[in-house]
């Protein structure tokens, strides 16, 4: 069996809920004053791709995700590594870590509209700083549950000591950094809907809310197939590119 | 004696979080010396006695009921849901094929995106904030329970069935039992999630709850109360991460990860 055959397989009760959704519509089971057919919710997509601005929405609302997100990777990488090769960092970060990592990230929103305002910013801090603390965490555990053998090894072949941390232990902690960015990758998208959702002219949640509020109810399930579509896109892109990074590992 | 381990405790209390301290002790005089913005930043003890006052006045503690119901409400549906369509995954090939491919679609996609729709249907109420969280947490909490049922020890099955164990006793007295550590992972990735849809839910619809606190104090520019907001939030995320984590050691008291933990 081919693979792409096996995967539409495996997808199947996906089509099939989607084909009952149509079929629901035009037995008119649904109330279509709120609740539009398939077949209208992609002709809205496409009208929104095309005539609307769904693209530059979607491009603003990418750029505000992955800004935050990989400034959260690199800096929640570096400092949970650094955690765990370094008392001096755990000494300091610890403290700081678990006092603030109980935080549902969401209530970081309000925070950052007062600080940096309605733009471009407030959200990447919001997705930064909501994404940041938990790959710490996940990062700080893996790095401290390596096998000390591996470092030991390194360490008596003449690695110097700086690259331990970066040649021996982050690579051997790898596998777990990983499944806590995909954690991670999935908050921030949630987090960058909710501040669009709250503040901004602009973006995928900014249009969500707007189009409701025009009661163009086909549109707004539009949108939100955007969102859907984007978000899991990139945890299979993620996937795909987790299993590159670990193909050396058996 | 007894004054003495108490001085010894302080210090080495202090000491843990000593880097904690030293933080809060420079918000409070960067803010005083007017290093920083006051609006921005106001002073520790301004946020303080802001957290004290709405404290007295029942505002804060109105806000976190409101949010600890939402929360404990939507999650508990998620979890007897997600519990019960997890396990069912484990013994029903049928539930699984129709299963597998919703979770590992819904597993990534952002569900707040959703919310409009289920204002849209349900009203701005409670009952939406509460679908919200609960399609938000059922996910993880599917995953685990399928993960941690079918990969239940066949030893544990088998030697059940030789002394005679019928087979649905079997899922309650071994399959869940075997499963729980797994079963309540799930559910402590989840209790967080519902933490932080809910205080979403509530700056959206403009309700009560912390949530709603915070973003009226954000419109009408009180920062000491955006503050104090956050701070009687991260609270309340500590309690019930905290209450939750001594939960997992009170109903694994029986299971060997317990054991460890206690002899460490």
């Amino acid at each position: 069996m081919s693979k792409a055959l096996r995967v539409s397989i495996f997808y199947l009760p996906i089509f099939a809920g989607l084909a009952l959704w149509e079929l629901a519509a035009r037995a008119g089971l649904l109330n279509p004053s709120i609740f539009p057919s398939l077949g209208d919710t992609l002709l809205a997509f496409v009208r929104l791709a095309t005539k609307g601005h769904l693209l530059e929405h979607a491009e603003l609302s990418l750029f505000r995700q992955s800004s935050g997100f990989f400034l959260a990777a690199f800096f929640g990488i570096v400092s949970g590594v650094l955690m765990a090769e370094s008392r001096w960092v755990r000494n300091i970060l610890e403290p700081l870590l678990r006092a603030t990592f109980p935080l549902p990230k969401s209530a970081l929103i309000p925070l950052f509209i007062l600080w940096l305002g309605i733009g471009d910013s407030a959200k990447v801090a919001a997705v930064f700083l909501g994404c940041l603390l938990p790959i710490v965490v996940t990062t700080y555990n893996a790095a401290r549950g390596i096998n000390k053998q591996l470092v030991w090894s390194a360490w008596s072949l003449g690695t110097p000591r700086w690259l331990i941390p970066w040649k021996v232990v982050l690579p051997a902690a790898l596998p777990e950094v990983m499944s806590g960015l995909r954690i991670a990758l999935a908050l921030s998208f949630t987090l960058m809907v909710s501040a669009e959702f709250l503040i901004g002219q602009r973006g995928l949640g900014f249009l969500i809310g707007t189009l409701g509020e025009d009661g163009d109810y086909a549109g707004m399930f539009a949108a939100v197939l955007a969102v859907t579509i984007i978000g899991f896109t990139a945890d299979r892109l993620f996937l795909w590119l987790s299993g590159m990074l670990l193909s050396w590992r058996d | 004696m007894t004054a003495r381990t108490q001085t010894n405790g302080l210090r080495r209390g202090l000491g843990r979080n000593l880097s904690l301290v030293v933080v809060l002790i420079l918000w409070e005089i960067t803010t005083r010396t007017g290093l920083f913005n006051n609006f921005l930043l106001p002073p520790l003890s301004k946020v303080l006695v802001r957290g004290w006052f709405d404290l007295l006045s029942g505002e804060i503690p109105h806000a976190v009921l409101a949010t600890g119901t939402l929360t404990i409400v939507g999650f508990g549906l998620a979890a007897v849901s997600g519990i019960a369509a997890g396990a069912l995954m484990s013994m029903s090939a049928i539930a699984r094929r129709i299963m597998e491919p919703l979770v590992s679609v819904a597993f990534p996609i952002p569900k707040i995106s959703f919310l409009p729709i289920f204002i849209l249907w349900f009203g701005l109420g409670d009952e939406s904030k509460i679908l919200m969280i609960a399609f938000t947490c059922v996910v993880p909490i599917v995953s685990a329970t399928f993960l941690g049922t079918a990969t239940v020890d066949k030893y544990f099955l088998w030697s059940a069935r030789t002394l005679g164990t019928r087979q649905h006793a079997l899922f309650w007295k071994v399959v869940i039992p075997a499963a729980a550590p797994q079963i309540i992972s799930g559910l402590q990735v989840a209790l967080p999630l519902a933490m932080i849809i809910a205080v979403v839910t509530e700056m959206l619809t403009g309700g009560d709850g912390l949530g709603g606190y915070m973003i009226h104090a954000v419109r009408f520019a009180q920062s000491d109360k955006v503050f104090a907001g956050l701070l009687a939030t991260l609270l309340t995320g500590m309690v019930f991460i905290q209450g939750f984590a001594w939960l997992r050691a009170r109903l694994l008291i029986w299971h060997a990860e317990t054991t460890v933990v206690a002899a460490a």
